[in-house]
């Protein structure tokens, strides 16, 4: 069984999450366990950093769904960075860009998280 | 009796009669002072008569056969007691009067009085039918475990025993230890039988089933068989005769008979009486050893026909309290869902006997107790329960093993039960392989009420019961198995009914054209979320769509009949594939889970207008081959699903593309190029567009049929974990049209493909 692993960070009332390993239909609950976690804790500015994760599949990718609609209803965000060009081309097909903001690491989403704060 | 044993009728019968007729010929014999040998002789013939159909009766009755060994010994008692006390009466009333006469040799007493003869002849008979019974009775005793020699013993017994007697009747001295009162063949007959009745009087293997109380009083009944059984051997009751000497003057075959019988029965109660007090130390323990094994003989015949946890645990704890003597038992079983934790015992039984009352268990099983014969498990969130057994119950946890505790009062484990009438308390644990079930607790009002052999007992009864629960866990859950099998069994069959099973047969008469379509999906298991649909719109126009359910098993295979019912509903009405694809989200996003999404690609076909418009919806791209050239388009386009509406409609876009025969078209699911090898190497597109090289001209089918064959190929013996699904289409010449030869079945694959009717 590939492994999979997410680490989290706190800055101030952001959150990351770095992934790592494979994300799919076995491993998914473990993810969907760290976020549920954080909407416990009232987090809602969530940065996931894909830099390490090797593979996502279909279950994986609707883990984020399940999350979003909350988030943001609470002025929160999920901002995804660090893509490989394999799973970006995951995200794409399946239009994800157009939902959520890919950025190029977790430094970028943390200031557009700071500029939505200011306005 | 039988009924229909006629001699045995006739033989009641007649034993009276000839008793009778006995009585009359020695009265008529002692009034008339004669003495001829053949009344004497028809006297002897009588009795030896009597002798004989009593013990015929007696050894044919069923009664003293069938009766337990306690009653056994009762009747038997009673009849030597009957002997007794019927002698001692008679010869208290009626005062006979018995003499030596001269011309007997001094063997043989004889009445002087007629009373003396009814006397002697009453005992006689009260002798031979007591008697009688008690050598059946005896018997059945000695029977008890049978072995190959013990009937020959008895029966050779027997044997010598007439002998002996018939002797002596011959001889006309009466029978005794005495070599010189006796004829030497009676003395030799007597030494050998007297060598039988000591073997006989030595089985005595019956005394051992007894228990405690009934081997005492078996004693004190031994030592009172023994003294009556002496006393008709050698008490003199009147006139200077004991019961031997008056029974002779009637008959010497019934006297020797009552003299060896009594002998035998006085034997035979010594080694009784003997026995029974060497085993009364061992009573109790003995007792104890039975009532384990009884209840647990009776524990694995219970729970081996029951498949209910509740019931089991219902048996268990009442025959914790038959075999330990408890006052009060209960089991409690660990939660399955949270097994590690002590306040997640569930109350699943208990026994309780009056007057025994324990304020926190009537507390704890209040539900139990009142809905006893549908008994439920508890959940054990009760306070008080909780607060009295912590520390015992930790004890049982950390080490696995039973706790006996004889001095609730003064042991610091149990200071909490200071307030409770209980004293002794064990605990057992039920352990499993991989873990622990659970606990018995058995507990009694006196101090020291229990040992080690409880604990041995209580742990072979929770052996028991923790293996009749696992495996009525086991059976339900196979059970369950079957059942989930069967469901997706129907499941599948379901689902396969939902995939086209024909191609449909699209044409344009004025161009000469039609649609030459090839598809297949292979599921990844039973059930799948992978679909492709044909939608007829007119004779020249074909609605084509691939999707693909995120995630897999039922729920993808609910949301796949759902998507089916929308498409199938809404491709009717919305002629542009873009407008389709909304509408479809509209509809699908308030039915779906968040979590799930669709992706899917629907083309329209119009071959009167040579044009194909499609849309995509996240999924995978449209392959497109002209001259050998492979185009990927991948317009743009989120998943169904994944969001409400606003966000959907501004990404989609929508594409046109001009169409003749020598376009190819390609459509798939994600389970196609990202099939894996044994090397976990995906296949990809490029494999997909090296393998579509130079088959422009073959039919739809050849070509898809070719891709599958190459992606199965590449994955080779690894494991598929995703659902594959291949449509391909291309115009075509009506004239040249070709139908593929022999469709692949499903059987053979597990594929399913659509096949052209013609």
């Amino acid at each position: 069984m590939n492994g999979f692993e997410v680490t989290r960070k706190d800055e101030q009332d952001i959150t990351v999450l770095y992934l790592k390993g494979y994300l799919d239909a076995h491993t998914y609950p473990h993810f969907e366990g760290e976020l549920q976690k954080l909407m416990e804790e009232k987090r809602y500015r969530i940065v996931v950093d894909f830099q390490e994760l090797s593979y996502i599949s279909s279950a994986g990718l609707g883990v984020f769904m399940g999350f979003i609609e909350t988030v943001r209803e609470n002025q929160g965000d999920i901002k995804l960075c660090t893509m490989s060009t394999k799973v970006y081309k995951v995200f794409d097909l399946l239009g994800f860009p157009t939902i959520y903001q890919i950025l190029k690491d977790p430094s970028e989403a943390r200031d557009h998280f700071v500029q939505a704060n200011k306005q | 009796m039988d009924p229909k044993n006629k001699l045995f009728r006739v033989a009641l019968i007649f034993i009276p009669i000839l008793f009778v007729i006995g009585v009359i010929l020695n009265s008529f014999m002692f009034y008339a002072k004669i003495r001829f040998s053949a009344g004497d002789w028809g006297s002897e013939l009588l009795s030896i008569a009597i002798i004989a159909l009593v013990l015929y009766v007696a050894f044919n009755y069923p009664r003293f056969e069938s009766i337990s060994i306690t009653q056994k010994l009762r009747l038997s008692l009673f009849f030597v007691v009957t002997i007794y006390g019927v002698g001692l009466l008679m010869t208290l009333v009626t005062q006979p009067v018995f003499f030596t006469p001269r011309y007997s040799g001094s063997y043989v007493l004889r009445a002087y009085t007629w009373s003396g003869v009814i006397v002697a002849h009453v005992i006689g008979f009260v002798a031979v039918l007591s008697l009688g019974s008690c050598l059946r009775i005896l018997q059945t005793l000695i029977f008890y475990r049978r072995k190959k020699n013990t009937a020959t013993f008895f029966h050779l017994f027997l044997l010598f025993g007439a002998l002996t007697a018939l002797s002596t009747a011959i001889t006309g001295r009466p029978l005794k230890y005495d070599p010189s009162s006796n004829h030497i063949i009676t003395f030799n007959l007597l030494v050998i039988t007297t060598i039988f009745l000591l073997i006989n009087a030595g089985r005595v293997t019956w005394v051992t089933v007894l228990n405690r109380r009934q081997k005492f009083l078996t004693f004190i009944g031994g030592l009172v068989f023994t003294l009556i059984s002496a006393g008709l051997l050698g008490a003199e009751i009147g006139g200077g005769a004991t019961y031997a000497d008056m029974v002779y003057s009637y008959s010497r075959t019934a006297g020797s008979f009552l003299f060896l019988m009594t002998v035998f029965v006085f034997v035979y109660s010594i080694s009784t009486t003997i026995n029974t007090l060497l085993h009364l130390p061992t009573a109790a323990i003995y007792d104890k050893k039975v009532r384990e094994i009884n209840s647990i003989y009776s524990l694995s015949r219970t729970i081996n026909s029951l498949f209910d946890v509740e019931k089991i645990v219902v048996s268990v704890t009442e025959l914790v309290c038959d075999a330990t003597g408890a006052n009060a038992c209960w089991l409690e079983l660990a939660n399955t869902k949270n097994p590690a934790f002590r306040t997640h015992f569930d109350f699943a039984a208990v026994r309780q006997r009056e007057p025994f009352q324990v304020h926190f268990l009537e507390v704890s099983f209040r539900k139990f107790l009142s809905k006893h014969e549908n008994a439920r498990l508890i959940p054990s969130n009760d306070q008080h329960h909780h607060y009295y057994l912590t520390e015992p119950t930790d004890w049982i946890i950390n080490n696995k093993q039973p706790i006996l505790i004889n001095q609730v009062k003064r042991d610091k484990r149990t200071k909490d039960l200071k307030r409770t009438p209980i004293e002794s308390l064990i605990g057992v644990p039920l352990i499993t392989s991989d873990g622990m079930l659970g606990i018995i607790f058995a507990v009694k009002s006196t101090s020291f009420g229990f040992d080690q052999d409880d604990i041995a007992i209580i742990s072979a009864l929770a052996n028991q019961t923790t293996v009749a629960i696992e495996n009525t866990r086991l059976v339900k859950e196979s059970l369950e198995k079957e059942r989930l099998a069967e469901e997706l069994r129907i499941a599948h069959d379901v689902q396969m009914k939902l995939i086209p099973q024909e191609i449909p047969d699209i044409r344009h008469d004025l161009s000469k054209m039609t649609l030459d379509i090839g598809a297949t999906t292979v599921p990844a298991n039973e059930v799948g979320g992978d679909y492709y649909d044909f939608v007829r719109l007119a004779d020249w126009r074909c609605g084509i769509a691939v999707a693909d359910v995120s995630g897999k098993g039922t729920s993808a295979a609910f949301y796949m009949a759902e998507i089916k019912g929308i498409i199938q509903a809404l491709a009717g009405i919305y002629s542009a594939p873009k407008d389709l694809l909304i509408a479809v989200n509209d509809v699908l996003f308030g039915t779906i889970d968040r979590k799930s999404f669709i992706t899917l690609l629907y083309a329209d076909v119009d071959i009167s207008k040579s044009e194909l418009r499609f849309a995509r919806a996240g999924h995978c791209p449209l392959l497109h081959m002209r001259d050998g050239v492979k185009t990927y388009i991948q317009p743009n386009g989120i998943g169904l699903g994944l969001d409400k509406g606003n966000l959907f409609r501004q990404a989609i876009e929508e594409k046109t593309i001009r169409i003749d025969d020598r376009d190819v078209f390609v459509m798939y699911s994600d389970g196609l190029v990202e099939a894996r090898n044994a090397k976990d190497e995906e296949y990809g597109e490029e494999r997909l567009s090296k393998c579509l090289d130079g088959v422009e001209h073959l039919p739809a089918g050849v070509i898809k049929d070719k891709i599958i064959a190459d992606v199965k190929r590449f994955v080779g013996s690894a494991k598929t974990h995703d659902d594959l699904t291949c449509v391909v289409f291309r115009l075509a010449d009506l004239q040249k049209q070709v139908v593929p030869v022999a469709p692949v079945t499903e059987a053979e694959t597990g594929e399913i493909t659509a096949v052209r009717r013609v």
